[in-house]
């Protein structure tokens, strides 16, 4: 019996050891296949990221070594008109923006998912903006929303209404933002599409059954079913929505006073908050600053996704059958 | 170990033999400009190659390389990181920043020693915006201002036979050519105050009003002069609301429509859609070009009465990287770019109508030997003679006219940037003039106390 033992003991230790080997093979060749991302990530994220806090608390400006100045960046941002205004326009994005935003993305994909004739080619007509760069839709936005010759008042007129100034009226520049965006939310559809063909058929059938009718369908079953995309989306819409930047950086170059990039539009009305850290960057080189801008707004996105995650945490279904 | 003595040995040969073909290798020096790279004839990315192909010729040691289409936020980024490019084209405004940054080369030494270069040749006033601190950081490249287009049958056809000679003429002049169509919409306006944008530096230049004190730290926009053109634009505004219903959004939405039009065969002027605009004397040069068949003319942008005749002064610069490994070299091309004779070859533009560059010899060669050869190569002698008369007129005024720049002080860029979002709430959110240069004030007196602008010179 000791002798039996002793064997298996022997047999044992070279598997033992040969399956330790092989993992840690596959551990490094995994490495060796990961590594193009974990370099990229590296150098491309998380040292800019750490480089942005260390420079945060310097005077750095692109050219000189930077020195240590301690809490100064913050404290001349407290209080500073342009980040108050920054902040208040990038609010007004993630507030009214974004679930404007996500709500027409939804009723897209609620209409894409019915089996209507030619819906194939409505979904691909109104994914095709999405591809279109943001740069180049920010400026065939112009002429679309033009008041004078723009296809939208032109169509507001042809109903007996006057359309607003869209670019000028500081009151309207940001809800122009929102149309466009609007007008490129295919790829939001198109992954609610997929959240809405995931509910299973039998769940409506049931409730069909029991007499339920689409509207308490859609409330009781679709909407949850589809929660943690709605959820999803609603996260990385915040983080984007905070970093507004491309279409408003085009429209500033042909709206206000100013005609610059940075100018912010009418009454600064489209000076979002990553506009004014651009303007201080790279217009006025005040570089340790900017990082102090960017980290403040990284806490922010990171306190508001937190929150919003725990709030929606409780409302979001996870278990399907 | 004996195979790597001799691998070392071959090495130090094969080096040794390289060395001396290394030291005979010219240096190798970039420009970059801000120009797109277009090979149409007399484009200036076009000179600037030429240029480049004669300078490598006849300096054997150097290479020059241009390379054109290059943002300043490009060129920021690149010579934050390294040495390249040698030279660059830039912004005036940008130097002052740039310079405390340590990016710019202080150029006043080549400035002083090089007698070929002779700085005394270039106009006062662009020196003075390549000055900061003491030091020419800059070497002025073109010399631009603002003039007056307008269309001399619409003028004529409301009674004026001849431009308006102050803002109080001009505002009158613009009540007279502005109309309406039949269903009250725009048919023409006189002038659009924010055409091509709101150049606040342009109207604070013919009222003749200061941004800072002469003590270099006293910011005064919010001083009567500078309440005064901000007034005299509401008067605008106001008359189009006032006798036509137009508020200022839909002047601004009418705006839109034809700012995209300018310097092309559309542009307001020729169609007629405004009565006149301004714009920097560069547009002279497309206007005879798409305009052959239009009555246009242009005069200097008028001052309010009883002022001094100033205009505004603005110029583009060329500058040498801190970081340069070559700057005795990269001098000697800045100077050979920059100097005299390649100006001079310059000084015909990009569609034979002149281009206006920041030496006095140039635009004195422009004005009374150049204007005459180009109007000349015409194949209309109408346009030609257009042509002729316009350059000699904006050589003429640029010789002799009061032109002044915005401060090249430290905060320069904040303070533009502050005057032109404040000017606007005037307009856009229906702040007071004296509200919003206050805000001017605030924002900009700080730092003007923490770092005085010193003056050319001074």
């Amino acid at each position: 019996m000791s002798t039996m033992t002793a064997v298996k003991r022997t047999d044992e230790a070279p598997a033992a050891l040969g399956a330790s080997r092989r993992k840690r093979k596959f551990f490094w060749l995994g490495l060796l296949f990961a590594s193009p991302w974990i370099i990229g990530f590296l150098a491309f994220q998380l040292y800019p990221i750490c480089s942005a806090f260390y420079y945060s608390l310097t005077d750095y400006n692109m050219f000189k070594e930077p020195n240590f100045i301690g809490l100064k960046n913050y404290r001349d941002l407290v209080g500073n008109r342009y980040v108050r205004l920054g902040l208040s326009n990038t609010m007004f994005m993630v507030i009214v923006g974004l679930p404007v935003l996500i709500s027409f993305a939804m009723i897209m994909a609620l209409i894409m998912n019915t089996r209507a004739k030619g819906m194939p080619l409505f979904r691909t007509i109104f994914y095709l903006p999405n591809i279109v760069p943001v740069m180049a839709s920010a400026l065939l936005f112009l002429w679309v929303m033009n008041s004078r010759y723009g296809i939208v008042n032109s169509a507001l007129a042809s109903i007996g209404i006057r359309g607003p100034s869209w670019l000028n009226d500081p009151t309207w520049t940001k809800p122009t933002l929102i149309i466009m965006d609007c007008w490129r939310c295919g790829s939001m559809a198109v992954i609610f599409l997929a959240a809405l063909k995931s509910v299973p058929n039998n769940l409506y059938e049931a409730a069909r059954i029991d007499g339920a009718n689409r509207w308490t369908c859609f409330w009781r079953i679709t909407i949850p079913m589809i929660s943690p995309t709605i959820q999803f989306q609603f996260i990385m819409g915040i983080i984007s929505m905070f970093q507004y930047f491309s279409q408003a950086f085009v429209f500033n170059m042909f709206t206000g006073a100013a005609g610059q990039a940075t100018g912010g539009g009418p009454a600064n009305s489209l000076l979002f908050y990553s506009i004014n850290l651009y303007r201080e960057a790279f217009d006025y080189l005040h570089m340790g600053y900017a990082s102090a801008l960017a980290v403040i707004l990284f806490i922010i996105v990171m306190i508001v996704t937190f929150i919003s995650l725990r709030i929606s945490d409780k409302m979001v279904t996870y278990d399907v059958e | 170990m004996k195979k790597l003595l001799v691998l070392l040995l071959a090495l130090v040969m094969v080096l040794s033999l390289a060395a001396p073909a290394l030291a005979d290798e010219p240096v190798e020096i970039t420009i970059w400009h801000l120009f797109g790279e277009a090979d149409t004839p007399g484009h200036p990315h076009v000179f600037y190659t030429e240029w480049a192909e004669k300078f490598n010729a006849e300096h054997p040691g150097i290479h020059v390389t241009v390379l054109g289409g290059k943002s300043a936020t490009d060129i920021q980024t690149a010579i934050a990181g390294g040495t390249t490019p040698d030279i660059f084209m830039n912004y005036w405004n940008n130097a002052p920043q740039w310079a405390d940054a340590g990016a710019l080369l202080d150029l006043t030494p080549y400035y002083e020693s090089d007698t070929e270069f002779d700085y005394e040749d270039i106009m006062p006033g662009a020196l003075a915006i390549s000055w900061y601190k003491g030091s020419f950081y800059s070497v002025p490249n073109t010399y631009s201002t603002t003039f007056m287009f307008y269309r001399e049958d619409i003028l004529a056809d409301a009674g004026w036979d001849h431009f308006p000679a102050d803002t109080d003429e001009l505002l009158q002049c613009i009540k007279d050519t502005t109309e309406a169509n039949e269903d009250g919409t725009i048919k023409r306006l006189g002038l659009l105050p924010n055409m091509p944008w709101l150049d606040t530096e342009m109207w604070s230049a013919a009222f003749n009003s200061e941004w800072l004190a002469e003590d270099g730290e006293t910011v005064t926009a919010a001083s009567e002069s500078n309440i005064a053109w901000l007034e005299y634009i509401q008067s605008i505004y106001a008359f189009y609301e006032e006798e036509f219903g137009w508020d200022a959004l839909t002047i601004n939405d009418f705006g839109d429509t034809v700012r995209g039009n300018r310097a092309t065969p559309n542009d307001p002027v020729l169609t007629g859609e405004v009565a006149m605009r301004w714009n920097s004397e560069n547009l002279q040069a497309n206007l005879a070009e798409n305009g052959a068949d239009v009555n246009w003319k242009m005069a200097w942008f008028p001052n309010a009465p009883g002022t001094e005749a100033t205009a505004l002064l603005t110029s583009n610069v060329w500058e040498i990287n801190a970081k340069t490994e070559h700057p005795d070299e990269a001098w000697e091309a800045l100077a050979s770019l920059t100097g005299k004779e390649n100006q001079q070859v310059m000084a015909a533009g990009e569609y034979g109508n002149g281009q206006f560059y920041a030496r006095r010899s140039t635009l004195e060669y422009l004005r009374d030997t150049l204007a005459d050869e180009l109007g000349a190569a015409k194949e209309d002698p109408a346009v030609g003679a257009k042509v002729t008369e316009n350059i000699k007129v904006i050589s003429d005024a640029m010789l002799n006219g009061n032109l002044r720049a915005f401060p090249c002080c430290s905060f320069v860029n904040e303070y533009l940037n502050s005057i032109s979002a404040n000017a606007d709430m005037v307009f856009s959110a229906g702040m007071s003039p004296e509200e919003a240069m206050q805000m001017v004030v605030d924002e900009i007196q700080p730092l003007a106390s923490a770092d005085p602008f010193v003056g050319y010179g001074k």
